[in-house]
This record gives structure tokens, sequence and C-alpha cells, in this order.
């Protein structure tokens, strides 16, 4: 994502914000419920793929007027693995944040039921450790290791958020929702920095992501 | 049964979803060797060549390596840097029509082995400090750029007495 489409996210990300502030003014926003989700496609991706790094997560949703959706999430992301080819070890564990809003595309037709549109900014904190074969000086000769061990980073991401959430049984929803992170903020970066961040992926500035939630809606 | 077909409906995304995902992948760099570049220019930092020969080694301990071969009519030449010293020599052989000359070039530098990713594997990246080198040929040299990495970029200037 360049320059452009950050500034992009930035205008969306205020315009929502700014949606839910004319709401309030008019006295329109009302707690109608909260949402309770997990994330399970932090699990099921890596099935799929050759690296494998999971995610879990847990979301509160707070329902204002069925219209503005402000959420928080928080999850822990962890990797602990060697890729093939270069027999390269990566492992971190850390706890990631998120905050944000959702707006309902739909939320005219009442219907609980919906497509929705947001932003979040993430942050998290970690140590990441990295275990590689020595690398071989193919002209003077010789060896030099590769061990990192205990790095500190930390990263802080913007996401663009669409995806839909429905009602399966009483009070009992599944959604998924597809993400585009940017990265705004990376700590110190040595030695290449971190392939893998949690919460975020494993993007150099950008990358997709995905979540997959089960939600209970506490209506009030 | 309707919460059935929702769940079926939902299956069907997460596929999707997971094949949506899982399309990014991954440019690696072709080489595994980083390169640092020099580019040659006239006192007038004009870009020239040198109409002839050039031959690089590098000195090292257990002997010369050439790691450029008799390039004609060179404008710019990739260099290595080692990945355990922190100053490198380098030799620069013209072959042209006034004989032979030499050159010798000292690169001080720092290096960092890097984790490029999981599945593309590490480099050593460097970072110049300082150049200097004998006056056969060689006017000056002029410190571009200090980071040697995948983004190959002009790093070090080399600014010749005489042009062709």
């Amino acid at each position: 994502m360049n320059a452009k489409t950050f500034r992009l996210f930035i205008v969306l990300l205020i315009s929502v914000f700014a949606l839910g502030a004319q709401a309030q003014t008019k006295k329109e926003a009302a707690l109608q419920g909260v949402y309770l989700s997990g994330d399970v496609f932090g699990y099921i991706y890596p099935i799929f793929v050759k690296d494998k790094y999971y995610s879990a997560d847990l979301a509160l949703t707070a329902n204002l007027n069925n219209r503005f959706f402000p959420v928080v999430e928080a999850g822990i992301g962890h990797t602990n693995m060697v890729s093939q080819l270069y027999e390269i070890g990566y492992s971190t564990r850390a706890p990631y944040y998120r905050i944000g809003m959702d707006y309902n595309m739909q939320y005219e037709n009442g219907k609980s039921n919906y497509i929705y549109l947001g932003g979040r900014v993430g942050y998290t904190a970690f140590d990441y450790s990295v275990n590689a074969p020595a690398l071989i000086d193919p002209i003077w000769g010789g060896e030099v290791p590769v061990l990192l061990t205990d790095v500190p980073s930390s990263a802080v991401w913007a996401e663009v958020v669409g995806g839909v959430r429905a009602e399966i049984a009483k009070n009992i929803y599944l959604g998924w929702s597809l993400r585009y992170k940017y990265l705004l903020h990376q700590g110190a970066v040595t030695n290449g920095g971190p392939w893998y961040i949690p919460g975020f992926g494993t993007g150099k500035k950008t990358v997709f992501g995905a979540t997959y939630t089960i939600s209970y809606y506490f209506k009030l | 049964m309707n919460w059935l077909r929702h769940i079926a409906m939902y299956l069907v995304t997460l596929l999707i979803t997971v094949g949506a995902a899982s399309c990014s992948g991954e440019d690696c760099p072709i080489n595994n060797t980083v390169m640092g570049k020099m580019v040659f220019y006239n006192q007038y930092q004009d870009a020239v060549y040198f109409d002839g020969t050039l031959t690089v080694s590098v000195v090292r301990p257990q002997g010369d390596s050439v790691v450029v071969n008799q390039k004609y009519g060179p404008s710019d030449v990739l260099f290595p840097l080692s990945y355990m010293h922190n100053t490198d020599t380098l030799i620069f052989c013209y072959s042209g029509g006034g004989g032979v000359t030499y050159d010798s070039l000292y690169i001080s530098h720092t290096n960092t082995p890097t984790l490029v990713s999981v599945d593309c594997g590490t480099a050593m990246f460097h970072s110049i400090t300082s150049v200097g080198s004998t006056h056969h040929m060689i006017d000056t040299l002029i410190l571009k750029s200090s980071e040697v990495n995948y983004d190959e970029r002009e790093n070090i200037q080399v600014i010749y007495r005489t042009a062709n």
C-alpha cells in the first residue's frame, strides 16, 4: 500500500468516526447490545499453507443503533517453525491488540445480518528468535553464525476491514472479514527485522488478512 | 434447517477467504550474495567508461581472487565485500592502449547477518564506513550510499583523473 492508499484509509476511518459522532450528537446512538466474538481463522489458515504461524483473538463489539460498531480486539500470535527450504528456525509468542469501528452498510434495513466496512489500529510488542544455518562467505571463506535470541520489537499498523455477519441461530452469529493491513511503525529493526509480527502477519509493509468469527450477541 | 444452509454458505466463504489469503506469494532475490556498485565519472562529474578492459581482484590471505574478469568498456562494476573482515582491498587492473595500470581500493565496512525471510533465506548485508584508493588513474572515491543490500544502488563514485 502506498501513501495514497494509506491516505484513503485515514479518510475512511475519519469518515466512519465522524458519522458516529454525528449520530451521537443527534441522540440517535443507543447501545442495543454487545457481541462477544472469537476468531478461529488464525488456526484454520495454517492448515492450507506451508508457513505455520497461528493467531486467535477475542473481540467485544458494541452495537450502536445497529449502525456503528466500536470494537476492541485482543489476541495472541505465535509460531515456532523451521522453514523447509532454508532450515531457518523462527519463534515468537506475544499478545496483540486492535481498536476500531465498523459501519453497517445496510443499517436502514434494520436486519441483524449485515455487511460492514471499518478500520482498525493494531499494536503488539514482542520478542523473536532466529536460528539459521551459518552464512558461508563464497569468496573470502569462513562462516558467520546467524543466531538471534529474544530480539525485542514492536509494531503499530492500520487495517481496512470489510466483512459480513449473519445470525445462524438465536443470538449466535457467524462472520468473516477481509483485512488490508499497513505497517505504520516498527520498533528497532536489526538484522533484517522480524519475519512474523503477531496480529499483523508476515508482510514487510502491507499484507492481506482475514478473520472468521463466531459470536454470541448479548441483547440489551 | 435454515441454519444448516447458513453454515454451508459460510463454509464456502471460508474456503474462498483462505484461497484469497493464500495467494500472496513472496518474491525472493535471485542471488543470495549482495554486491556493492561503483560507477565511473570524470573530474567534471560526467559518467564515463574505460576504453579498454578492467579486471578486478580482491586481496585475500589465501591469495587474490578475480571477481571481474577483463570487462571491456566498463562504466560501472559490482563488487563483493567480505563477511568477516572490516576492511577489504580491491585491485583494479586497467589494460588498454597505454599498457597496464593498477589501482588499489580500500573499503571499510561493517557486516550484518540479515534474515530476508524464512522462505527466502539469510544474507550478509554491509554498511560502508569509508573508502580510499591509490591515485594512478583514480583521482578520488566518493561514498555515495553506504548500505549494501538487495536494493542495488550506486554506492561509490570513482572519479578518474582522465576520461575517455
